[in-house]
């Protein structure tokens, strides 16, 4: 069968890719974070940009898949499923997000052995392992060759407050920090919910796309179409909330938040906001919006990707807002952190911050996702198209075979 | 240490921080003493700083493993000094910089060009001793020069004064304004203040000329506070926004180079609304003294100089006593007319009004008349120059007796909450005189006569054909580095002993690795007196690498010239001569009870500020204030006028070509050259800067950080521009000190003026030289002219 | 009552000496490319330079140091516990326990925490002062001098500054210099409108 010919090959380069990952984690491990673009001024970077946006696409399918059983909609149902091995999946990575951001990670048993439960990042730690064991669990029933429905239902029930609460509380890691302008606020949540869903949805919804093209796996068109119709809805709200916010911080005209925003509007981060306020909210909307567009599945993939790349340049300005601008300012503004050379002159200041990722943080950042890639085709093929037949308590959708 | 109390913290700490912060036990109870001397391995010797601010704080220090880990403030018996300041503490990695010279080097390239190879010490010295030997027998002692930093602690004067050498010689700097000063009241090398700084808090005005106070004297910057809060107005005049003038009460920024125009016009308002005390200028001064109206020079009978008595109606010795001198009058001897002093000073400065200098100075005229006002009235008032600003220009003796007048003529001087002159790291003080090492007598040993200013050897044929430098001392000490350059290339020998591979060192024939002050062989060293108290350095550390002492390296090379017998042994033998037969102020101090005493002691000597001349007598032939100067009569100076700078001067036909004036001020980053290396302080300020106006820099096209150029007729530099609106417009800065590698090319000396004013010649420290009077021009690096 | 330790800054005596910032790595061991405590010029675009128009201009410095604050956003947020509020109210890290996710550092609203991005360089090549080596890959800063004033010494910093410009002690005695500069001089303390409650004041 060729398509097991493309998914040998698809593992090795996954494969590959994650050693190389592992690799360049090792090296980071060796040197220290010295070997990232983080200093002491942009003192989190692609990990944790990459974490929040993980946590997101992650929650976003989960929401799905929940609701299909807690609101029953029965459409959704038939995507659970996948659905829930995305979830899981991506929990996973932000989890391994988290990892290889930590300066000391061989103390991360700390986390467990001495939590402090004022933190926010702990309440961080114990949604996500709840969320885990639920996806787990869920996925684990989902799977059974006669499911509980009951069962089903309960879990639903506590899996969907459980990924509005992960990612909220990710968005608390961030909102509740009043030394942060940018980050300071109420709507921080509400932001990041909605920043789940419609990217979390997008990749369910591409995701759906590739297992049908390299799988057994089918899909009802139609499904596409009535997700489509509610990605458009999540793209609005997010877009709102957006709005909202930034709308917030501008009208006072407060000096520090002005600052924050300038960055925003016009300054560094302008690519990354424009991008994901054009590209990423307006032109995906204006697809989705109409229902012809919603009936071809290439316009809705269209949608779906730039909706994710919208949500990865809305993490990269949400975090990198709040990093650029010194705290307190005045001159020579805050050291790096980073020694000089013997003998080199010593330039260890920075009046504002600057971040550009290492390729020891791309490799990093490739590797956890590539190694993403291989739980999800491992985790598909044993519980999606393997058991396809067996897995009778889902309602597959009637193969539309050409 | 670190590991066992890290193991201690953990078992402290273990549960008790689970789930909750703040639930720990008090630190005292968990953390192990960890009190140096407490730890067998560590211990603690005393030493001072010498490098040369001259501050001389006393340290105490740390070592740990044979390593220094620690500099604190020695306890002072006056608590007050028990301070460091970041220079202090920078020697913590200064000590072990990479630029440390391990080893004797000769060279192997052309001198300048910094190639070496490494020796043995007895090459090295046996290779110096040959040379010097030769160089004596062949054209006396007077071919070698021996020059020493002020950051070196054993000059090696002894084996130069056996040698016949020349050292003595005057050396251009920090003299500018003492040299004209000390024609007023006969005031030591450099012109100390009269009073010292801790006085301050009886002042009612203290004006600082040109002194950036609280960066070059650091370590007394809380007597500047404690006078401001104890009410006295300081008043900074500096052309720039310095450190000190943003912590003063008022800013008078004028032209530099035209502060003798401020000064006199000072003295003209004093004049004008008889503000001067004319029974202390009777008592004290030469006022009543008669100038001659045919050859302007003081009117004598026999030896003695006369003054008109009123009491008796004639002429009488100036010192006779019970005479009641007469300030103003028409007299006449001989047919010649005689003026008092004071009325030919009222004469001569009568034109010096506020709105004539107003115009020179570009301070307004008010200004000068509130100054003049607030000076004079407002009580005791101090006039504190420093060394980096006025101090380095052509014609700062003219300065320095203006201000020596005007103190004078508001009775200033020798009055507690007064003083005139130099405000720097606590400089005046009791003074307590040191025996010299007994160098015996039949062996006719003794320095040659200085053939001239040592300013004057680039620049003048001289004897000189060896050059001994201890210290860097050439790039920072003279001005015009290419002439500098030139007479290096042209000598037969040059040696130079240094702890770091600093630029000087490039010119050596043979280089001798001496230590830091921390390093020794001996148990202890050098002696110093400051702020009232002696003290003495205890070896800290050993010699790094193969570098010795100064002291060690002059016994070594005077044992390759036999004359290693009339040397000290050691540097205690030194120390307990030099504290023979002691003056008053150090009876009862010896070695030993330095050692006794955290190697510091206090001077016997009052527990109030150091005030001279409060007996009104003074170190001048006359033994009063000497408002008027034969010396200088032959260049027409009997008084100080005002002349235009001799370079930096807009009437000069070269500032059409370099129109800006270029300074370099000394910062608390560096003490001249000393702690251009520091690392630690380099983290802070990196490289020089072309401190300008951004008016300045944007006629010229520049933006902040530009690499530039600065350039004259004598050469140039590159270093980046910062954009500094605290510079005065025309005016430009560098900070001294920086050696030419942190440069993008060149050195800052390379542009200055090392021209000597021949009145300089006459005065008590020779001329100065004239850093600060130089034009410039600034262009972006490799751009177009 | 339990002690709370703090300090005040003169900023009117400050001169931008930058002594207590080097005495503060001389004796915390703090390595090269950081500082704990540094020396802010509120001025111009760079150190010592000031801002406005000849000679209108204006220049002052502020050093900048952990401020110890009461309400300790740092500790908060620390996943581990980690960084804690001592019994004398200081604010100090347990270096043993830190996992390095720089939290901490995101949650400071002053910009005073130093991360080991590195294994620490040291220039000289060894150890000095009094503080334990810290490892790569975990969170340091001001310790308010524990080694020292755990034993009734004041922090280096203080006892550094040639202008006097900086005081130490109980903020809870109403006796103490600390509490009555506080009072005499209006004792500011740094973004108080965060709420954080540094117990290190600025006298302006």
């Amino acid at each position: 069968m060729e398509n097991r010919g493309n998914l040998k090959m698809s593992l090795g380069i996954l494969g590959l890719l994650t050693l190389l990952g592992l690799i360049a984690w090792v090296y980071q491990l060796s040197n220290g974070l010295i070997v990232t673009g983080m200093r002491n001024v942009v003192s989190w970077g692609l990990y944790i940009t990459s974490f929040m946006f993980f946590v997101g696409l992650s929650a976003g399918g989960l929401i799905v898949s929940s609701s299909a059983t807690v609101f029953d909609i029965p459409a959704f149902k038939a995507v659970a499923k996948p659905a829930v091995i995305l979830s899981t999946v991506c929990i996973i990575l932000a989890g391994l997000f988290i990892v290889v951001d930590l300066g000391s990670p061989e103390r991360i048993l700390y986390l467990f052995i001495h939590p402090q439960f004022q933190s926010p990042l702990i309440w961080d730690v114990v949604v996500i392992a709840i969320y885990l064991v639920v996806s787990l669990l869920y996925l684990k029933h989902m799977t059974q060759p006669a499911p509980d429905y009951r069962k089903l239902a309960t879990m639903s029930a506590v899996a969907l407050p459980a990924a509005v609460l992960v990612h909220s509380v990710t968005a608390w890691i961030f909102g509740l920090q009043i030394a942060r302008v940018s980050w300071h606020s109420a709507l921080m949540a509400p932001l990041f919910v909605a920043s789940a869903l419609d990217s979390g949805l997008a990749l369910l919804i591409i995701v759906l796309a590739g297992l049908e093209r390299y799988s057994d796996y089918k899909v009802e068109p139609k499904l596409y179409a009535s997700l489509a119709g509610l990605l458009a809805a999540f793209v609005a709200v997010d877009a709102f909330f957006v709005f909202s916010e930034v709308l917030t911080a501008a009208y006072p005209g407060e000096e520090s938040v002005t600052a924050a925003l300038g960055l925003l509007l016009s300054g560094p981060l302008a690519p990354f906001f424009w991008v994901q306020v054009v590209l990423g909210l307006a032109v995906p909307f204006v697809i989705l919006a109409s229902a012809a567009n919603r009936q071809s599945k290439s316009k809705i993939l269209l949608a779906a990707a730039l909706v994710i790349i919208g949500v990865f340049c809305k993490r990269v300005w949400l975090l990198f807002s709040s990093f650029l601008l010194p705290l307190v300012e005045g001159a020579p503004g805050i050291t790096l952190g980073q020694a000089p050379a013997a003998g080199a002159k010593l330039d260890m200041w920075a009046m504002a911050g600057s971040y550009t990722p290492t390729l020891v943080e791309w490799a990093i950042f490739i590797g956890i996702i590539s190694f993403g890639g291989i739980m999800f085709i491992i985790a598909a093929r044993r519980l999606l198209w393997a058991r396809e037949d067996t897995a009778r308590g889902i309602r597959i959708a009637p193969t539309a075979a050409k | 240490m670190g590991l066992s109390r890290r193991t201690f913290i953990k078992t402290g700490l273990a549960g008790a921080a689970l789930g909750a912060c703040g639930a720990l036990p008090p630190v005292s109870k968990w953390l192990r003493q960890s009190d140096a001397a407490s730890d067998p391995q560590e211990k603690v010797a005393y030493t001072y700083h010498p490098p040369n601010c001259g501050g001389r704080c006393s340290f105490k220090c740390t070592v740990k493993d044979g390593k220094l880990v620690k500099i604190e403030a020695n306890e002072w018996p006056d608590k007050r000094n028990s301070l460091v300041c970041l220079r202090g503490l920078s020697e913590l990695e200064r000590v072990y910089s990479p630029d440390r010279i391990k080893t004797p080097l000769k060279r192997v390239g052309e001198r300048g060009e910094g190639k070496f190879v490494p020796i043995s010490w007895d090459e090295a010295l046996t290779t110096v001793a040959g040379k010097l030997k030769e160089l004596k027998d062949k054209h006396g002692g007077k071919s070698i020069y021996l020059k020493a930093s002020s950051g070196v602690e054993h000059p090696m004067f002894s084996l130069a004064t056996m040698l016949g050498a020349q050292f003595t010689n005057h050396a251009g700097i920090d003299i500018g304004l003492s040299g004209g000063l000390h024609q007023i009241t006969g005031v030591g090398l450099f012109g100390p203040m009269n009073n010292e700084v801790t006085d301050w808090v009886n002042s009612k005005t203290i004006i600082l000329l040109g002194n950036n106070f609280l960066e070059t004297s650091m370590t007394d910057a809380q007597f500047f506070y404690d006078a401001k809060e104890a009410g006295a107005k300081i008043i900074s005049i500096d052309p720039s926004y310095s450190t000190t003038t943003t912590r003063c009460d008022q800013w008078i920024s004028l032209r530099p180079g035209t502060d003798t125009a401020l000064i006199l016009a000072l003295i003209n308002q004093v004049f004008a609304n008889k503000w001067y005390h004319e029974d202390y200028l009777r008592k004290n001064s030469t006022a009543p003294f008669l100038i001659r109206e045919d050859d302007k020079k003081l009117f004598k009978l026999g030896d003695k100089y006369q003054v008109w008595d009123k009491n008796s109606g004639s002429f009488q010795p100036y010192d006779a006593p019970g005479i009641q001198p007469e300030l103003e009058g028409d007299f006449a001897a001989d047919g010649v007319k005689l003026q008092t002093v004071f009325a030919a000073l009222r004469e001569h400065t009568k034109g010096n009004t506020p709105a004539w200098a107003a115009k020179i100075t570009e301070v307004p005229e008010q200004v000068i008349k509130d100054l003049a006002k607030q000076y004079a009235t407002a009580g005791p008032a101090v006039l504190a120059w420093g060394w980096g600003g006025p101090d380095k220009w052509y014609h700062a003796d003219s300065l320095g007796r203006a201000g020596g007048i005007l103190a004078a003529l508001t009775g200033n001087i020798g009055r507690v909450g007064g003083g005139v002159g130099a405000a720097n790291h606590h400089l005046p003080g009791y003074f307590a005189p040191f025996k010299g090492w007994p160098l015996p007598k039949d062996k006719g040993f003794a320095p040659a006569k200085p053939e001239m200013p040592a300013t004057d050897f680039p620049q003048k044929p001289n004897s000189v054909r060896a050059v001994i430098i201890q210290g860097n001392t050439l790039n920072q000490w003279l001005a015009n580095a290419h002439q500098t350059a030139a007479w290096l290339k042209k000598l037969d020998l040059v040696v130079v002993v240094d702890i770091f591979h600093n630029d000087t060192v490039n010119y050596a024939d043979i280089v001798l690795p001496t230590c830091t002050n921390f390093e020794m062989e001996y148990d202890c060293y050098n002696l110093q007196v400051r702020r009232n108290h002696i003290m003495m350095m205890q070896k800290v550390i050993d010699p790094l690498y193969e570098s010795k002492t100064d002291f060690k390296i002059e016994q070594e090379l005077a044992a390759k010239l036999g004359l290693a017998q009339y040397l000290p042994k050691t540097p205690a033998d030194l120390n307990n001569a030099r504290l023979k037969d002691p003056a008053p102020p150090l009876k009862g101090i010896t070695v030993e009870t330095l050692k006794a005493n955290r190697y510091i002691q206090r001077l016997n000597a009052p527990w109030e500020p150091f005030r001279s001349n409060m007996n009104q007598v003074y170190a001048t032939p006359t033994k009063k204030i000497q408002l008027y100067s034969e010396v200088l009569l032959p260049f027409g100076a009997g008084f100080p006028s005002y002349e235009e700078p001799q370079e930096a001067s807009p009437h000069n036909p070269l500032f059409k070509k370099y129109p800006l004036q270029f300074s370099q001020a000394h910062t608390r980053y560096r003490a001249h050259s000393s702690f251009s290396n520091a690392r630690w302080i380099t983290q802070i300020i990196k490289e020089p800067k072309v401190e300008m106006n951004p008016k300045d820099a944007q006629k010229r096209g520049l933006k902040n950080g530009d690499l530039v150029e600065v350039f004259n007729d004598r050469g140039k530099f590159q270093a980046r521009y910062q954009a500094t609106p605290d510079m005065r417009p025309g005016s430009i800065r560098v900070s001294e000190g920086w050696w030419s590698k942190y440069f993008a090319a060149g050195n800052l000396q390379n542009v200055t003026n090392s021209a000597n004013n021949p009145r300089g010649y006459p005065l008590s420290h020779g001329p100065v030289i004239p850093f600060n009077d130089t034009l410039v021009e600034v262009k972006k690096a490799g751009g177009a002219n | 009552m339990a002690k709370k330790l703090g300090m005040t800054i003169d900023l009117k005596r400050c001169m931008g000496c930058h002594t207590c910032s080097l005495g503060c790595k001389m004796q915390n061991n703090v390595p090269m490319g950081m500082l704990w405590n540094r020396i802010l010029t509120i001025g111009g675009e760079d150190v010592d330079t000031a801002r406005g128009e000849f000679p209108s201009l204006e220049k002052s410095w502020m050093p900048l140091s952990c401020l110890h604050c009461e309400n300790a956003s740092c500790v908060k947020v620390c996943p581990v516990g980690a960084t804690y509020r001592d019994e004398d109210g200081r604010v100090l890290i347990n270096y043993d326990r830190c996992i390095g996710c720089r939290y901490c550092m995101a949650a400071c609203p002053y910009n005073v925490r130093v991360f080991n991005w590195q294994k620490p360089v040291r220039e000289p090549g060894h150890s000095y002062g009094e503080a334990p080596v810290r490892a790569k890959g975990i969170m340091e800063k001001c310790t308010l001098c524990v080694e020292r004033t755990a034993k009734g010494q004041e922090p280096r910093c203080v006892e550094v500054c040639p202008a006097k410009a900086r005081k130490f002690g109980d903020l809870n005695d109403p006796n103490s210099e600390v509490s009555k500069a506080i009072r005499e001089r209006g004792g500011q303390q740094l973004l108080a409108e965060k709420g954080t409650k540094p117990q290190v004041y600025y006298l302006r």
